[in-house]
Order: C-alpha cells, then sequence, then structure tokens
C-alpha cells in the first residue's frame, strides 16, 4: 500500500484574484479622494473619471459596501480605488 | 484549548548539551558556531554580549572565555524530525515550525488519553492568564487544567488528573528532559506559542480564549511571526508590544504594513485562524553504509555509492517504481555531515542512469573531512511508465504531454506545483474579486 501523502486538496487552495490592496487615500472636505500613496510614493489626483457604488451580499452578515471612485493621478496613470463603507478604509482594486 | 505547542528555545545549543552534560554543570559561556558566525548562545553567553549572528571574533572580544562548538545543521534536523515523530504518536497533526518549535493540534484527542490519566500523585497548578495577570508558580507535576475563564480552584476535584492534563503531559514528554522543553496551550498556534515562551524549563502555561487580548498585551512584537524589517518598523513607530499594535485601526495598520501588518493586528488580538497543517509524509527508500575506519579516498566513497545505488534499485525493481530525486548524505567521525539533493529531469529506475546523475555530483563534492558514514535516499517515488511512441505525430498532443511532465517535475522539486490555472467562479458578480479566483494546477 502506498502511504497517505496528506497532500494538501484543491479545494481550499483557490485564491481569489484581484483581492483589494490596502491603500493610503487623501481625502477633500467633500470625500473626494485628493491624494494617494502608492508604493511609497505621494500622487496627487488630477482627475475623476467615474464614481459608482455597489452595495451587495447584504443578505450575509457581512454585506458589502462601497463607493468606488476611477481616478487619473498627475503623472497619467488610471487607478481606481474604493472606500469600504462598512469597514471603512480604502483600498485599491481593478475594476 | 486546540492547539499546543512544544518549545525548546536554542534547539542546537541543547541537542548539543543534551550530548555533552558536564558542560551544562560548567558556568561557561557557549555558542554554537557556523562557520565564522554565532548561531545560537547560552543565557550566560548572552549576559556577556554574546548573540546570534554575531561574527566570531566580536563574540570571543565581548566574552574570552566563550566555548565555542563547530555547528551540525544535519543532525539538529534528525533530532528535530525525531522530536516531531514522537509528537505524532500522540497528535496525528503535527506541524513543525522554526527547529525547536512544533504544534499539535489538540482537538479530539481528549478521549484517546483517558489511559493516561490514571497517574497518582496530587495536582499543581500551572501557569495561565487569570484575572488580568500571569500567575508566577512553575510546576513540571501533573496536574488538572484550570477550566478556562473560570479561575483556579474550580477546576477538576484534585486527585486523578483530567485526560486533558495526561495528554499535555504526554506532550511534553516527547521531548527529552534534557532539552528542557516547554509546552504552551492556547486556541491558536501564535497565542500557544506565546504561552510556551512564558512557561518555565520542562513546564506548562495555557492561554486562554476569553481575554486573549489582554493577556497579549504586555508581550512583545519579537514574537510576531514577521520579518525583521517588519518588527523593526513597528519599533520606530513606537509599537514595541502588542498591546500597542492592538488598540490601533486595523485599516491604519494593514495600510502601513500590507496584509503582513493586517495579520499581526489579528494575532496581537489573540486570533489565530490558521490550523494546525501536518507534515507531508512521503514514501522513501534509504540505504547507507558505515565504514569501520573513516575514508578519504575520493575513489572509494564512490566504489560505496554505486554499492548503494544497487542496493537501493534492488528494492525499486521489487515496487515496480521510480524515483524523481535522490538525496545524498555523509557525515564525518567528527558529526560533521554534509548533503545533496538531486532532482532528476525524469523519474528514473535504472542504474546506468541514475549513476550517470548522481557521480557528477560525488566526484565535485567538498567533504568536511574523511567520511565514516554514506546514505542514500530516494524519493518521489512514482509507478514505472513506459513511453508509447505514436505513428502519426500529433503536436499539440505532445507538447502537452511534455508540459504535464515538466510540472510534475517541479511538484516533486518544490513539493508543490507553482504553477496556477485561473477559473471563473461568478463572472457577473459586482465584486470584482468573486468574479475569478486562481487554483493550484494539478498535473
Amino acid at each position: 500500500m502506498v502511504a497517505h501523502p496528506r497532500a494538501q486538496g484543491g479545494a481550499h487552495r483557490l485564491r481569489a484574484l484581484n483581492a483589494p490592496q490596502p491603500v493610503a487615500v487623501e481625502a477633500d472636505a467633500e470625500g473626494r479622494p485628493a491624494a494617494l500613496t502608492l508604493r511609497g510614493r505621494r500622487l496627487r489626483v488630477a482627475q475623476v473619471q467615474d464614481a459608482w457604488r455597489i452595495d451587495d451580499e447584504w443578505w450575509h452578515g457581512q454585506p458589502v459596501s462601497r463607493l468606488y471612485w476611477r481616478l487619473v493621478l498627475e503623472e497619467g496613470r488610471v487607478v481606481t480605488v474604493f472606500a469600504d463603507l462598512s469597514r471603512q478604509g480604502w483600498s485599491v482594486q481593478s475594476y | 484549548m486546540d492547539v499546543a505547542c512544544l518549545l525548546i528555545p536554542t534547539f542546537a545549543l541543547a541537542c548539543e548539551l543534551a550530548e555533552h552534560p558536564e558542560l551544562a554543570r560548567e558556568p561557561v559561556a557557549m555558542a554554537v558556531v557556523d562557520g565564522r558566525t554565532v548561531l545560537e548562545a547560552s543565557p550566560s553567553a548572552a549576559r556577556c554580549g554574546v548573540r546570534a549572528g554575531q561574527r566570531l571574533a566580536e563574540a570571543l572580544a565581548c566574552c574570552p572565555h566563550l566555548l565555542t562548538v563547530e555547528a551540525r545543521p544535519a543532525f539538529y534536523q534528525r533530532q528535530f524530525v525525531a522530536l516531531l515523530d514522537a509528537l505524532e504518536r500522540v497528535s496525528p497533526a503535527v506541524e513543525p515550525g522554526p527547529l525547536g518549535v512544533a504544534y499539535a493540534d489538540l482537538r479530539g484527542l481528549a478521549r484517546l488519553s483517558v489511559g493516561l490519566a490514571r497517574q497518582p500523585n496530587p495536582p499543581a497548578p500551572f501557569p495561565m492568564w487569570e484575572g488580568g495577570a500571569w500567575s508566577t508558580s512553575v510546576s513540571t507535576a501533573m496536574s488538572p487544567l484550570p477550566v478556562l475563564g473560570r479561575g483556579r480552584g474550580r477546576g477538576p476535584a484534585p486527585g486523578l488528573p483530567t485526560p486533558q492534563d495526561a495528554l499535555v503531559q504526554a506532550l511534553l514528554a516527547c521531548a527529552p528532559a534534557a532539552f528542557r522543553p516547554r509546552l504552551g496551550v492556547g486556541p491558536g498556534k501564535f497565542p500557544a506559542m506565546v504561552a510556551a515562551h512564558r512557561a518555565g524549563p520542562g513546564g506548562v502555561s495555557a492561554l486562554p480564549a476569553e481575554g486573549a487580548a489582554a493577556a497579549l498585551a504586555s508581550v512583545s512584537v519579537e514574537l510576531l511571526p514577521v520579518s525583521e524589517d517588519v518588527k523593526r518598523r513597528l519599533r520606530l513607530l513606537g509599537l514595541d508590544g502588542l498591546g500597542a499594535l492592538a488598540a490601533l485601526p486595523k485599516a491604519a495598520v494593514a495600510a502601513q504594513f500590507g496584509p503582513t501588518g493586517a495579520r499581526a493586528w489579528e494575532l496581537a488580538q489573540g486570533r489565530d485562524p490558521e490550523p494546525v497543517r501536518p507534515r507531508p509524509r512521503s514514501e522513501t527508500i534509504v540505504v547507507h553504509v558505515s565504514f569501520d575506519a573513516p575514508i578519504g579516498s575520493r575513489e572509494t566513497i564512490l566504489a560505496a555509492a554505486e554499492q548503494l545505488i544497487g542496493r537501493a534499485l534492488r528494492t525499486l525493481a521489487r515496487q515496480q517504481r521510480a524515483a524523481r530525486r535522490a538525496v545524498l548524505w555523509a557525515a564525518t567521525e567528527r558529526g560533521q555531515s554534509w548533503e545533496r539533493v538531486v532532482t532528476f529531469k525524469e523519474a528514473l529506475s535504472g542504474r546506468a542512469r541514475l549513476w550517470t546523475a548522481l557521480k557528477p555530483v560525488l566526484e565535485q563534492a567538498v567533504f568536511p573531512g574523511p567520511v565514516a558514514e554514506l546514505a542514500l535516499e530516494l524519493a518521489a517515488l512514482v509507478p514505472q511508465s513506459g513511453r508509447q511512441g505514436v505513428l502519426w505525430v500529433d503536436g499539440r498532443r505532445r507538447q502537452r504531454e511534455h508540459l504535464l511532465e515538466a510540472l510534475r517535475q517541479l511538484k516533486a522539486r518544490y513539493g508543490h506545483c507553482p504553477v496556477g490555472r485561473v477559473v471563473e467562479v461568478e463572472p457577473w458578480s459586482r465584486i470584482p474579486e468573486r468574479r475569478a479566483a486562481l487554483i493550484a494546477f494539478e498535473p
């Protein structure tokens, strides 16, 4: 008989892709992002392209409530950040 | 109390002192030296300023009477594996940590240790977090575990210890007393490890789930399982204790330190959801030969290695299997060791091809001295497979077969397949991280 390899099964090795990454964002008085810090560099927001809100999984114990912002930074890069309205804090994530 | 942590501080030094107990009785500073760097230092050496990672010359300047011992990494690893084997006779789920640290899952084992509980001797309490402070009494006797959160004196009736205590004492007995092991019990791996640090040599300590955050408040961030750079940054920010870290908002810690900071924050709260993962066991074929007189001639070593291959292949042929990896190991009469791991491009079962792969390794090996013992281990055993030729070449199919074979080799090399596959989970979801996932590719 071959000994049980005790190898970890495949199910719990499922890793979510595109997980949000915490980021430091400076917001103005209206709550709009004015600057953010990416990889140690502080970058000013040149333009807000779009903003939208999602409220989902409210039937779970931990509903998802986020306010997304698509931003154009001063160097020309486009990033998407969101403010987590239920747990507080900002994160960057592709949408 | 789900997890136990068996801790042997300065494990390499403990192994050396167990072999030379007369040194333990001497009031000398002792350091295990790896090359020109101090690997571990005894408490008396540490008091003189000797510390791990220090250059030997600097350590001797701090402590002129320092006694040094040449490190034997392979010997320490074998001692650690023997310790893990002993723990697995008590708990089936044992996870090795750094050298000298092992975790055991205690869930569901209390009923199995009823027989162990039939011991005489009156119980004595051991340190645990109660009422906002750590108790100071230390006991190595069989003792009942106080009921969590309900204070001392309201545990089981005195007299016979409970199966839970017998289980804990059985875990402690897995390490030789000369190693001065410490055992910690807690709701997770990190709380159990902190409790083990709090226990005295040969003692047991417990950290209950209720009030774990308060118990961990005074613990230094040095115990966190994070990189030295993160610890340095925590100290720079004035966060010397887990209490200061736990008092901060989680989002702020995560923004500063990323996922590592978020996990450290959870640990500071006393929450460690990571389960105990048993070490993977794989079948191997091990053959070895000892020499009456140590051998310095390379030709003789090559002849002995060829003989070992023949013996290993006889067992391999009986099982009709092939090996993807081989480990060559040699030890000198002074206890120094040499080891090389060779992963083959494909599973091998033939003598000629195996010798072709291993001979260059032995010819170029630099042994630390005359060889007293030589061993060969064949691992990652797989069924023998033939090569089926095809009359009409299907390029894409052959390419896929080559790819799968290469992935099997990677898995044998690293223990897991480093290639993943993207699968759609909820492509319609408005939450981006729900749409797709990465799953390990199993070749």
